[in-house]
């Protein structure tokens, strides 16, 4: 989060801020000169709605970027990473990584802006294996104090190499169906039959989340810019079908997007569902009653305050590490990108802005203040966050659209004071 | 020439005999000189021939009836008097025959004399047996003094001076009385001067130079008596005080009584706020006035913040309170109430002090090389010594000003007992509040919201049973809360906290503090504290965090003095804190998993036994040294045996518990009584610090060590004149068993993640050149020279701390002006505070956020801290109240050079700016009675 001085809007709040002055960037604005990442969204071959692995599956990571134009990637991963209660990550046995690339699409509107590139790579089967994300033994006591004895005696008692052989037993035989079943045709699937349902099935979901490790993603883009990104492997595909406390987690989807136009100027924050002014909703993408408005023309008035707004498919259902139902928070992102006609550069005051303080699905838009700047680019994230539960998958997507500006003298008139 | 006795009445002869004066008693005679008159009885001869013997007589005449003279009243008013000489021929039958005028007085005093007298009646002379006529000399006296009747000594002016503003009474005062109409009075019998002259001999008033002149008593009460009527000029010059003077106006047979109010030159010395013990046994000794805390800009009038004024103390970030003594954390210092540890110093961490600054009597800074009586920390200590509540009369004051609004009532309850109470309440964040409810009422959506509050309050009461015991019981709490509400804020845990918008901090305490002193005997004194905290902590941000922390601390301080002789005297002591605390944090960890770990009863506290000596060896030289031990509860490492003054623990030999030995001692040699040498060394040690982080069960290392420390201080004080002084300290403070959180090691296990391996140095030189608060003007330049470094376990050479503060001057001066304004002024000027360049970044991608990579650490430094503050006070003193209001401006220069406070950056730390405060206005007003 940025610090940044309080706009024109609110002199009270500036006057509690410290004085400094307003920096020429901003973390919403993308510049043409340096590359912005947009978001990488991971997605599992298997399920593409996925964004989560299992040992051995297919992973498509799709990168999307903006700004300066991305003619070098250099991608590594490590797939032995450790995660310290401080949060601290430690990436060992680097190296390169194994993986095509191709060009990819999102949801978009036919803007050209994005460079979007697509990484294939395989998880290796061995993966939890090999990785030091737990202690081979005594693995119970990363678990919080109060949870610890939720675990049976007998499977606590086995090592780290033991639970995975565990799982991937459990994940391989034919039939899941078998394993709640006291009958099945190999001796020996009986006692594993009556672990699994004696055993595990009561404390599966910690289990599983506890046996979940993290890929790290080095991109290194145009050799000056380093991102480090992770992905969750685990065996919660395999056990899909114990819905009550298995939940894998998908990537959330902007369903629809646009700006209100409300009736009153010098609104920092809007909320419909809670303030009274009157506004209009301008509907640039709604997926489900099929509007996608490319090139939109916004007519900017005086004594009007715009926003965008995105809305996001349904928070699914996540599971803490103990069991306990969490409803995951979608929070977004916003990107913006100028252009404007006829000048070689606009001032820092007199440029189209963007602010957003809260995560939140809608943010203020401030409009030019010269019709010089007469288009834009805007990119909405929506990801998702399920704190308490351990090394929660981060699910994202990405919605891009382009709208045009047009000013009344009226408001251009005002704009010298407005800002 | 033959003499001869005159037996014939002859009115008109004039004889010259030798003339006795004979004493008289005259039935009203207004001459306090007797007359007398001799008589030559040598002269024995009467109607004889020259040849014939002079006869002796056998007895005197003897005057039986007196007739006085009259003494016209006009010639009273026009100061004649004097005395008639007559010469008397007195018959055998003892009447005057005849009188003559030897020497004149005044034509009809003469007459007046010689008529009286012809009615004087005499028993007859007897010369031989027989009676004889005589002649005689006879002085008749005319004086004004008997003209006064003397029940006209009764007062008739009568007065009482109380200052002005306080009604203090003013004893000892002189009242000049001056006359400026010496003829309104008609009835005076006698001249004006002369009445004057006169009265001026009556108790209680004397004359002088043409005035009457009188003294106030301890009530401030004078008197006069017998004024004529007339116009008077009352001057009254008492030391300390303007010169005041009124004219009144004396109404014969009345008497007038009025009550006068002089003003002081200055208002706010009546208690002395000493910074530094006043005695030897510490190296430190600064003393400030509360008038010169009051003119500061920038502390707000604070005794405990105006310590950053002060050489050897850093600049906090942000005119936060933090108190950064000789390079070291704020953590690292201790601050007491007495001998009691104090739960929160700051409101609102630096707004003010918790502990109301009216109700002190003494603030006791120590930057280092402290004595034994306090322990637990390895840095400075700030000591409040409360005041006592007044016993003369009901005080009072109440002042509203940009923060708050205080107030204060005490006075005597009784004769032994006396009671002071006094509090404070913010109220910007109600006015916030307001402000917020009125914005949405214009239709503004706010998106944050800010509320700041806090109060405090103290009731103390002081009992005196007899000489020998002194006890006082105080209740003493504040809270603080601090809310910031983000309507718009996404993200957090339910599970941690049910609102996630907001992030609150509430901080409250309760305290109950009893002192008592006994004097054993004139060589034994006992002091005993005993304090019993009720403190809470609630901390909740934005679902992320949640903090909640409780604790019943009990304290006990107990301090005997014994003076074996008149060059030592020992001390004994304990000093006991034992804080079990209910603890609970809620968060998540690094792979999300929310942990909630409580622990209860959760004993810390620092259980300390010290004996101090105070060991005059020499006229010159005295020598304090001591010894203490301190324990610490929730340690559970091995102390050591020895005191450490370097880091040799682990060759130390240990005992099994978690604590360690001190020893520290105090020099002074008084070269004369304006030179003094001091030095001071001692080894110090304090529980890990950030506390319960550190040794945390789920998120410390319970196994640290104490952290330990070493003091080395040279101290040399010059007392150039009585108000001049010069005080030049050098120091060096070593520091080891510093705790430091090391993430890099994300073990699976996540076993440890704190170590005690960090070691610390500072050393430098303060200088303080003071002129002490005289009449008109007060100020010190306070220069403190620097380095404070520390070095890791994987440092190959030492490196700059972030405390470091290589140059810190300040220049503090306050003016008493014209008109009852005082002014104020502060200049800073400090080195930048270092910080580590950013060389880099890397985008965390699922987080959208920028971390930065840093180059070589502290390697860089904000520009400089320049600044000027002015204080302005106006102080009107009415009757009965003073009424004053200040206005504070603690950074003129802000609008023109911004001083940096550190670098912001933007969102992937490719740019930065200064980040600076703004320029703020305090003001305020106070009534005080």
């Amino acid at each position: 989060m940025t610090l940044m001085c309080k706009n024109r809007f609110n002199l009270f709040f500036a006057l509690l801020v410290a004085a400094c002055s307003p920096m020429p960037t901003s973390f919403e604005q993308v510049e043409e000169d340096r590359v912005r990442t947009i978001d990488f969204v991971y997605r599992n071959r298997a399920d593409t709605t996925l964004c989560e692995a299992a040992p051995g599956d297919s992973m498509e990571v799709i990168a999307l970027f903006a700004g300066e134009k991305v003619h070098d990637i250099a991608l590594s991963a490590s797939f032995d990473v450790q995660t310290s209660m401080y949060g601290k990550a430690s990436s060992f046995n680097e190296g390169p990584l194994d993986y095509t690339v191709t060009r990819s699409s999102l949801q978009d509107s036919g803007a050209t802006e994005a460079d979007t590139f697509a990484f294939r790579f395989k998880i290796p089967r061995d993966m939890l294996k090999t990785s030091s994300f737990l202690p081979e033994h005594e693995w119970v006591s990363v678990l919080p104090v109060e949870i610890r004895s939720t675990i049976p005696s007998s499977i606590a008692s086995m090592s780290k190499t033991e639970i995975i052989a565990m799982l991937e037993r459990f994940s391989e035989m034919e039939g899941m169906d078998s394993l709640s079943s006291s009958d099945t045709a190999d001796p020996a699937d009986d006692s594993l039959s009556s672990m699994y349902r004696t055993q595990f099935l009561p404390s599966a979901g910690t289990i599983l989340q506890l046996f979940s490790a993290s890929i790290e993603l080095k991109a290194f883009v145009n050799g000056n810019y380093e991102i480090l990104s992770y992905c969750t492997v685990r065996y919660h595909r395999s056990f899909r079908h114990l819905d009550t406390a298995v939940i894998c987690n998908k990537n959330p989807v902007i369903t629809r997007m646009g700006i209100y136009r409300v009736r009153q100027n010098n609104l920092t924050y809007f909320d419909p569902t809670i303030h009274t002014q009157p506004y209009e909703p301008i509907v640039l993408f709604d997926a489900a009653a099929g509007i996608t408005l490319s090139d939109y023309t916004l007519a900017i008035e005086k004594d009007e305050s715009y926003f965008l707004f995105a809305e996001s498919d349904s928070q699914q259902q996540a599971l803490s590490i103990s069991g306990v139902p969490i409803t995951e928070t979608h929070l977004f992102e916003w990107f913006f990108q100028q252009d404007f006609t006829g000048v070689d550069t606009i001032e820092l005051k007199e440029r189209l802005s963007l602010y957003n303080t809260s995560d939140g699905p809608i943010v203020p838009l401030i409009p030019a203040a010269t019709e010089a700047v007469d288009r834009c680019a805007v990119w909405v994230q929506v990801r998702d966050e399920a704190p308490g539960s351990r090394l929660y998958p981060t699910g994202s997507s990405v919605y891009r659209t382009r709208f045009f500006f047009t000013y009344s003298q009226d408001y251009l008139k005002d704009s010298g004071r407005l800002r | 020439m033959k003499k001869l006795l005159i037996a014939e009445y002859c009115p008109l002869l004039p004889l010259l005999f030798t003339a006795a004066v004979f004493s008289a008693s005259p039935r009203d005679t207004v001459s306090e000189t007797p007359v007398t008159i001799e008589i030559d009885t040598s002269i024995t001869t009467i109607g004889e021939s020259p040849e014939d013997t002079i006869l002796r007589l056998d007895s005197e005449p003897h005057l039986q009836t007196f007739i006085k003279a009259d003494y016209p009243t006009r010639l009273q008013k026009s100061g004649v008097q004097g005395t008639v000489l007559l010469a008397l021929l007195i018959s055998e039958k003892g009447i005057v025959d005849s009188v003559g005028i030897i020497k004149s007085c005044h034509p009809l005093l003469d007459r007046n004399a010689a008529d009286a007298a012809k009615r004087f009646i005499f028993t007859p002379a007897e010369a031989q047996g027989e009676p004889v006529a005589v002649l005689l000399e006879y002085e008749y006296k005319f004086t004004l003094s008997d003209a006064l009747v003397r029940n006209d000594a009764s007062v008739n002016f009568s007065g009482r001076l109380l200052e002005k503003g306080t009604r203090y009474p003013i004893p000892d005062a002189v009242v000049f009385i001056e006359f400026e109409d010496t003829l309104s009075d008609t009835t005076l019998p006698v001249p004006f001067s002369f009445y004057l002259r006169n009265i001026g001999n009556y108790d209680g008033q004397s004359f002088e130079e043409g005035k009457l002149i009188a003294s106030t008593d301890s009530l401030g009460n004078f008197s006069f008596r017998a004024f004529p009527a007339c116009s008077i000029l009352v001057t009254c010059l008492i030391p300390g005080y303007e010169q005041f003077w009124r004219r009144e106006v004396i109404v014969k047979d009345k008497r007038l009584s009025v009550v006068y109010r002089p003003k002081r030159e200055s208002y706010s010395e009546y208690e002395i706020v000493i910074y530094g013990k006043a005695d030897e046994r510490e190296v430190s000794r600064r003393q400030l006035s509360k008038t010169e805390v009051k003119r500061i800009p920038g502390v707000g009038g604070d005794a405990v913040k105006v310590v950053q004024a002060l050489p050897g103390v850093g600049r906090p970030t942000m005119g936060n309170g933090d108190i950064i003594v000789r390079g070291s954390r704020p953590w690292d210092s201790g601050f007491f109430i007495n001998g009691l540890r104090i739960p929160l110093l700051y409101h609102l961490d630096g707004i003010k002090s918790t502990y109301n600054t009216e109700a002190l009597e003494t603030v006791n800074f120590y930057p280092g090389g402290t004595g034994v009586r306090h322990g637990g920390y390895t840095s400075g200590i700030i000591e409040l010594i409360p005041r006592k509540a007044q016993t003369d009369r009901l005080h009072g004051f109440a002042e509203l000003n940009g923060m708050d609004v205080n107030f204060s009532l005490e006075g005597p309850l009784h004769k032994n007992v006396s009671l002071l109470v006094c509090g404070r309440r913010s109220f910007f964040g109600d006015v916030m509040s307001k402000i917020f409810n009125k914005l949405q009422e214009w239709g503004e959506n706010l998106p944050m919201w800010i509320l700041l509050f806090y109060w405090d309050y103290l009731a103390r009461a002081d009992i005196r049973i007899g000489d020998d015991h002194t006890f006082s019981i105080s209740g003493f709490g504040a809270r603080d809360s601090m809310s910031f509400i983000f309507n718009q804020s996404r993200g957090g845990s339910k599970e941690i906290e049910s609102t996630t918008d907001r992030l609150n901090n509430t901080r409250m305490f309760n305290m109950i503090m009893a002192d008592w002193k006994w004097n054993i005997a004139p060589s034994a004194k006992n002091v005993l504290q005993y304090g019993l905290t009720f403190d809470q902590w609630n901390l909740s941000s934005f679902g992320n965090l949640k903090v909640m922390s409780r604790g019943a601390t009990h304290q006990i301080y107990d301090e005997l003095a014994v003076t074996i002789s008149d060059k030592l005297t020992i001390s004994p002591g304990i000093d006991i804190l034992l804080n079990p605390l209910d603890h609970t944090m809620i968060r998540p960890d690094g792979t999300g998993m929310i942990r909630k770990d409580i622990v209860d009863n959760w004993l810390f506290g620092v259980v300390g036994a010290y004996l101090f000596a105070e060991y005059k060896a020499t006229d010159k030289l005295s020598l304090f040294p001591g010894l203490r031990f301190d324990y610490f509860p929730e340690l559970s490492y091995n102390g050591s045996v020895l005191p450490q003054f370097g880091p040799y623990g682990e060759k130390a030999p240990k005992w099994r518990g978690s604590g360690e030995p001190s020893v520290r001692i105090t020099a002074q040699y008084k070269i004369n009584n304006r030179h003094v040498l001091k030095a001071a060394l001692g080894n110090y040690s304090q529980t890990p610090q950030p506390i319960v982080l550190v040794i945390h069960p789920t998120w410390g290392e319970p196994g640290l060590p104490s952290t330990k420390a070493s003091h080395y201080v040279l101290g040399y004080l010059w007392n150039i004149t009585d108000l001049l002084s010069v005080d030049v300290q050098t120091y060096t403070n070593f520091q080891w068993d510093i705790p430091r959180l090391d993430t890099n090691e994300a073990a699976a296990s996540n076993d440890r993640f704190w170590y005690s391996d960090v070691k610390g140095r500072m050393f430098g030189a303060e200088l303080m050149v003071r002129y002490m608060n005289g009449k008109h003007f007060f100020g010190w330049l306070a220069y403190t020279l620097s380095h404070s470094e520390r070095k890791g376990p994987s440092d190959k050479k030492w490196t700059l701390f972030e405390e470091d503060i290589p140059n810190y001057l300040q220049l503090v001066g306050g003016v008493h002006l014209p008109f009852g304004w005082d002014a104020g002024v502060r200049l800073q000027y400090a080195t930048g505070k270092p910080q580590t360049p950013i060389v880099g970044r890397t985008l965390y991608e699922n987080s959208q956020v920028f971390v930065p990579k840093y180059g070589e650490p502290l390697s860089d430094r904000t520009d400089p801290y320049f600044t000027v503050g002015l204080r302005f006070d106006h102080i009107r003193v009415k009757k009965r109240f003073i009424y004053s209001t200040f206005i504070d401006l603690p950074d003129l220069l802000g609008t023109f050079y911004g001083s940096p406070e550190f670098y912001v950056y933007n969102y992937d730390y490719t740019e930065r700016e200064a980040f600076t405060m703004i320029p703020m206005i305090m003001g305020g007003i106070r009534l005080e009675f």
